[in-house]
């Protein structure tokens, strides 16, 4: 059971060039990657299963056919590359729409975490809305006679809040990750 | 007992979904359901006594040991009076308490959850059953304190609560396994009974006391529970006065008889218990805030409980339980008497409050009757377990076996906390009921007479128990008879003679009201920080800040930089390891035929010039002679099913791209970053090396006989067929089938959703009516088909194409069922033949447009995807019903008139469902990305290609 070079050759180039074009920021150009390596990854699959051989179909001979088990897989794996393909398709569509272009752009939220570091700031989920402190103790709508809460034994963590306004609270404002179309 | 817990479980459940309807009275179920259990308990109290155990067991997880396993000891009989009597009570009071229009409905169902939960922790007998009711009430807790999560102090406090404690049942859940392994039982009773001497064991009791502490708020846990007082007024009686921080006192009561003698028992206790009972203390003294006082007071009645307890003898064991029940009746009572005056004046602040008693006296009456407990006076059944506790002190001191010094220290920390307690039980009392208003503006409102009946009630009982000390040592002797000096105990009475004890109390008396003369009776307003507080939140936030540093410098945000992180990592890890272990080194011949040579030469010309070039179109047509040569490869390799799935999945491709790629730019755009470049080339061939290498050296590694071996006559002897590859797809690897198949399925609904996405109303011709485009009804229905194809405009019919389809679409259904068919012994299946049916549809909307395609598929695609996963799934499952396995295949024999004798086999249902949902997920992308964008083009919304440029205007503006 001696492997074709050929064929690992072929899967090799293939999965180059896909992983190449999969560090592309294009979505189409990211499809087109995924394609090329998955076809590449079928390859080298053939190629780990043994030898070539003829259609595993009962009547052709025993010793002869290849291996069915891994045809099988592959199988499943071209259709699924396949659906995986339309449902880019439609996204890169769908970033066309909303911005005239497919391009995969840095996550904002990401971006917000790192200036939080360099900031030396926590995060976010320590920071408040402001403005939403008075309500029930029962944590339902509110009754319009309901009491404020009387003070609470005092917690520390205030001082670790930015200042409204303060320098660093920009960054939020200005990123708006919702505001892109 | 089971039956109890679970009622609790089933009424948490349904009361919430009642809590809409009821409002506020939605409490008396779960109330009237803690009564029924508080009588039941109150009959076992006989059976107790006289030592019997009364046992449930229900196997839970046989091979760990793990049982549903319920045994009422004395100390889980007092525990469960407390949950169900107190938590009737506390029940029947919230239905007053809380206001129909603010109650979120789930505040019941959490109350009554946090019941059961912790009926269930007392009674648990199995150590893992135990932590997982212990964790429960946790949780429980924490929902609760956080009912209110708009207001952020709130959060922070439940929040605390939540990690405080959770870190202590982390805590506790090591040190039982710890103890359950030294001991070879998860069984408390047998731990207990047999108690592990090793030093293993003496580290997991450590450990399950420090989870105790936690919970109890002691020293240094004990921050939590003031900051827990966020919860509303009843959930703090019940959860964090009565019940739930009694978790930890009771676990370390009911360890003491089996672990007291552990040499650093008594002295962390003793010390750990008496700081916290005077930290508390000291703190209420200062307080503003009623219930943080009793807050406070909490911590410190803690601290008092666990300074008893930690003298690990038998009357300290009694004392410390008498005290557990008593301070569970008369702090409920008193934070029931706090909500109600928070309710009736709108403030529990002690500086405008006062007078109270003139306006409601009852009210008052119960107050002093509850607080006379806390203080320690004579008859309450709180005196009667303080001197007991003293007494358990004194005793210690002179017994045999212990140093003095634990008596001592115990008597003298019980006896200043004892004279604290006064002195802030006065604060509160005298400030709120007696004097005059302090502040004017605090008006009176009404007081629902349950909201003073039920404190009241529960303070005469606190009261009344003071002359049955008797009967409660007699329930409670089998539980301290193994602990130390059993045979020589004061048991609970209110009269012993004149004794160290009694003394000690009236000095605590006098000594507890100079202090709140000279030093408790100022308001002023104190803003003291818990240092073990400050030093929590530090950690938090700095465990905060790190997380915020460690995702700052890990996670840049960019894709192209996340993926090749990944792929470097492949390079790096199992390329080293194939290049080092040298198991690549296989013999290889060059090609296995001439063919297989040249066809992939041309595939890899054209995948290196697909990867380099800038043209959209081109590189997708470069890319369908890599798909088609692979199928060739796929062929010459003896895979004909693989290349006939291929060659149609490449042709669907090519009809979705060039749908998709009319809208969009002809250009890619260039990337300017020439290093970036060689960068991603370097690492593209080092990952295509790798899997290559991967690839040879797993061909060489095929020593051992393939499980597809015997896949020959399986296919044949099981599955009826003579494909193998058919057989394994619909047969033996149906479940991979059924998996994929749900994946086409999401992705078809996927590609629907991103076009369709508010097209739903925007559709002025009611061509794609609903999401999926049902067809227009006035286009009416006929056999005739390319009646659509009137409509399409004139320059973009083909007449060649049109007449191409009349002859082709019947062809391609026809060839697609075969397919279907067929495919159990010949190349073909579901898959091949839903894709060609798919293309006879998309063949027919190439045609003559959108109408066309409508009347082509007059259905919608999401039921034909639902039918099919749906035919699919009962075909694997319907073999159950008539005995067989999940997927079993059976062979029906047929004898048809012309065609002779046939046979069917039953997976042939399955491969219908793969047909159907094949076609379906065609359809909704042909709907999609052709029909779909025909529409939004029509109304604008499209995105229009900017001449020579790479962009496009966006469709949204227009």
């Amino acid at each position: 059971m001696i492997p074709s070079l050929a064929l690992v050759v072929a899967g090799g180039i293939l999965i180059a060039c896909g992983v190449y074009l999969i560090l592309e920021r294009s979505i189409l150009r990211i499809m087109a990657g995924v394609i090329l390596a998955s076809n590449g990854v079928n390859l080298l699959f053939l190629v780990a299963s043994g030898a070539a051989g003829r259609a595993p179909i009962i009547g052709e001979g025993r010793e002869e056919i290849a291996d069915p088990l891994p045809q099988a897989f592959v199988l499943t794996a071209i259709v699924i590359s396949l659906a995986a393909s339309a449902f880019m398709l439609a996204l890169s569509y769908r970033s066309f729409q909303l911005d005239g272009h497919d391009e995969v752009a840095d996550d904002v939220e990401d971006a917000l975490v790192r200036r939080r570091a360099e900031a030396d700031m926590t995060s976010a989920s320590f920071a408040e809305r402001p403005g939403v402190d008075d309500d029930t103790e029962s944590g339902g709508v509110q009754a319009p006679d309901a009491v404020p809460e009387a003070a609470l034994p005092d917690d520390a963590a205030h001082e670790h809040l930015p200042a409204p306004g303060a320098d660093h609270s920009d960054s939020e404002q200005t990123i708006d990750p919702e505001g892109r179309g | 007992m089971l039956a109890l817990v679970a009622a609790y479980a089933i009424v948490a459940l349904l009361s919430s979904v009642l809590s809409a309807r009821l409002g506020r009275r939605v409490f008396l179920i779960p109330a009237a359901l803690s009564a029924v259990g508080a009588v039941w308990f109150a009959l076992q109290a006989p059976a107790v006594a006289d030592g019997q155990l009364l046992q449930e067991r229900l196997e839970w997880m046989p091979t760990l040991g793990v049982a549903l396993d319920l045994r009422l000891t004395p100390p889980a009989w007092l525990l469960a009076m407390v949950v169900t009597g107190v938590g009737a009570l506390i029940f029947a009071y919230c239905a007053w308490y809380f206001r129909s229009r603010s109650l979120a409905p789930r505040t019941v169902g959490l109350l009554t959850g946090f019941a059961g939960s912790m009926l269930g922790l007392v009674l648990s007998d199995d150590l893992v059953l135990l932590v997982v009711f212990w964790e429960l009430t946790t949780v429980f807790s924490y929902l609760l304190v956080g009912l209110n999560h708009h207001v952020r102090k709130t959060r922070i406090a439940a929040h605390s609560a939540l990690v405080v404690t959770t870190i202590g049942g982390l805590s506790l859940l090591v040190g039982v396994l710890m103890v359950g392994h030294e001991a070879g039982s998860l069984s408390l009773a047998a731990v207990l009974a047999d108690a592990p001497q090793t030093a293993v064991a003496s580290i997991g009791i450590a450990l399950a006391v420090v989870g105790a502490l936690a919970k109890s708020a002691i020293v240094p846990f004990q921050f939590w529970l003031p900051g827990a007082m966020a919860a509303p007024t009843p959930v703090s009686a019940f959860l964090h006065a009565a019940a739930m921080v009694k978790a930890g006192v009771f676990l370390v009561a009911v360890l003491t008889p089996a672990f007291a003698d552990l040499p650093w028992w008594r002295p962390s206790l003793i010390v750990l218990g008496a700081v916290t009972m005077l930290l508390g203390a000291a703190r209420a003294l200062k307080q503003t805030d009623a219930k943080v006082l009793l807050a406070h007071g909490t911590v410190s009645q803690l601290g008092l409980l666990i300074t008893i307890l930690g003298i690990g003898t038998a009357q300290a064991m009694l004392a410390g339980l008498a005290m557990l029940a008593a301070h569970a009746m008369f702090k409920a009572a008193l934070f029931m008497v706090v909500g109600a005056v928070d309710r009736t004046y709108g403030t529990r602040d002690l500086r405008r409050l006062g007078g109270v008693g003139r306006e409601h006296p009852v009210l008052a009456i119960a107050a002093f009757v509850a607080a006379a407990a806390m203080a320690g006076v004579p008859p309450a059944f709180a005196f009667v377990a303080k001197e007991s506790g003293l007494a358990a002190a004194e005793h210690a001191a002179h017994m045999d076996g212990l140093d003095p010094w634990v008596g001592y220290v115990a008597l003298v920390a019980l006896a200043v906390g004892a004279a604290m307690t006064v002195a802030y039980t006065l604060r509160l009392t005298v400030t709120v009921f007696l004097g005059r208003r302090r502040d004017e503006a605090t008006a009176s409102g009404d007081l629902a007479w349950p909201m003073v009946a039920f404190p009241a009630a529960l303070a005469a009982a606190g009261l009344g128990l003071g002359f049955a000390g008797e009967a409660v040592t007699r329930v409670l002797e089998p539980a301290f008879q193994p602990a130390l000096g059993a045979d020589d105990i004061e048991r609970l009475a209110l009269w012993h003679g004149v004794t160290v004890p009694l003394l000690l109390t009236l000095a605590a008396l006098v000594v507890g009201t100079l202090v709140w003369l000279s030093l408790g009776r100022r308001l002023r307003d104190h803003e003291l920080v818990d240092p073990f507080e400050r030093g929590f939140r530090g950690l938090i936030r700095g465990i905060d800040r790190l997380a915020v540093e460690v995702t700052g410098r890990t996670q840049t945000g960019s894709l192209p930089l996340h993926v090749s992180t990944i792929l470097a990592a492949v390079v790096a890890l199992p390329g080293v390891v194939v290049l080092a272990t040298g198991s690549f080194i296989q013999p290889v011949r060059l090609a296995d035929s001439p063919a297989q040579l040249v066809v992939v030469a041309a595939v890899a010309v054209a995948a290196i010039f697909a990867a380099n070039t800038r043209g959209r179109l081109k590189t997708f047509m470069l890319l369908s002679v890599v798909g088609y040569g692979v199928a060739l490869l796929f062929l010459l390799h003896g895979a004909p099913d693989l290349a006939l799935t291929q060659v149609l999945c490449e042709t669907v491709l090519l009809v979705l791209l060039v749908l998709v790629l009319r809208r969009q730019p002809k250009y890619f755009t260039n990337r300017p970053l020439k290093s970036g470049r060689w960068l991603r080339a370097a690492l593209a061939v080092g990952v295509g090396a790798v899997a290559s290498l991967i690839a040879v050296a797993a061909a060489g590694s095929r020593i051992d006989t393939p499980i597809s071996d015997r896949f020959y006559e399986r296919a044949y002897d099981f599955g009826y067929g003579s494909n193998i590859v058919n057989v394994t797809l619909v047969d033996i690897r149906a479940w991979d089938t059924l998996g994929e198949i749900a994946v086409l399925l999401v992705a078809a609904t996927g590609v629907a959703s991103l076009i369709f996405i508010r097209t739903r109303s925007a559709d002025p011709r009611g061509t794609l009516r609903g999401d999926r485009g049902r067809p227009d009804a006035s286009g009416g229905r006929s056999s005739a088909f390319l009646r659509g194809g009137r409509g399409i405009d004139a320059p973009e019919a083909a007449p060649v194409l049109e007449m191409m389809t009349r002859l082709m679409f019947p062809v391609m259904i026809v060839v697609s069922i075969y397919l279907l068919l067929v495919g159990h012994n010949l190349p073909g299946g579901g898959f091949a033949g839903g894709l060609v049916g798919g293309l006879a549809i998309a063949l027919r909307y190439l045609a003559a447009g959108r109408d066309e395609l409508a009347n082509a598929a007059p259905f919608d695609a999401g039921r034909l995807l639902g039918v099919g996963i749906a035919t699919a799934a009962a075909s694997m499952l319907w073999p159950v019903l008539v005995g067989g396995r999940i997927g079993e295949s059976y062979r029906i024999d047929l004898d048809l008139p012309v065609l002779g004798e046939s046979y069917l086999v039953t997976t042939v249902v399955f491969d219908v469902g793969v047909y159907l949902i094949v076609v379906g997920a065609m359809l909704d992308f042909v709907r999609s990305l052709g029909a779909g964008i025909d529409v939004q083009v029509r109304q604008g919304v499209a995105p229009v290609p900017v001449a020579s440029s790479d962009r496009a205007r966006t469709g949204e503006s227009s």
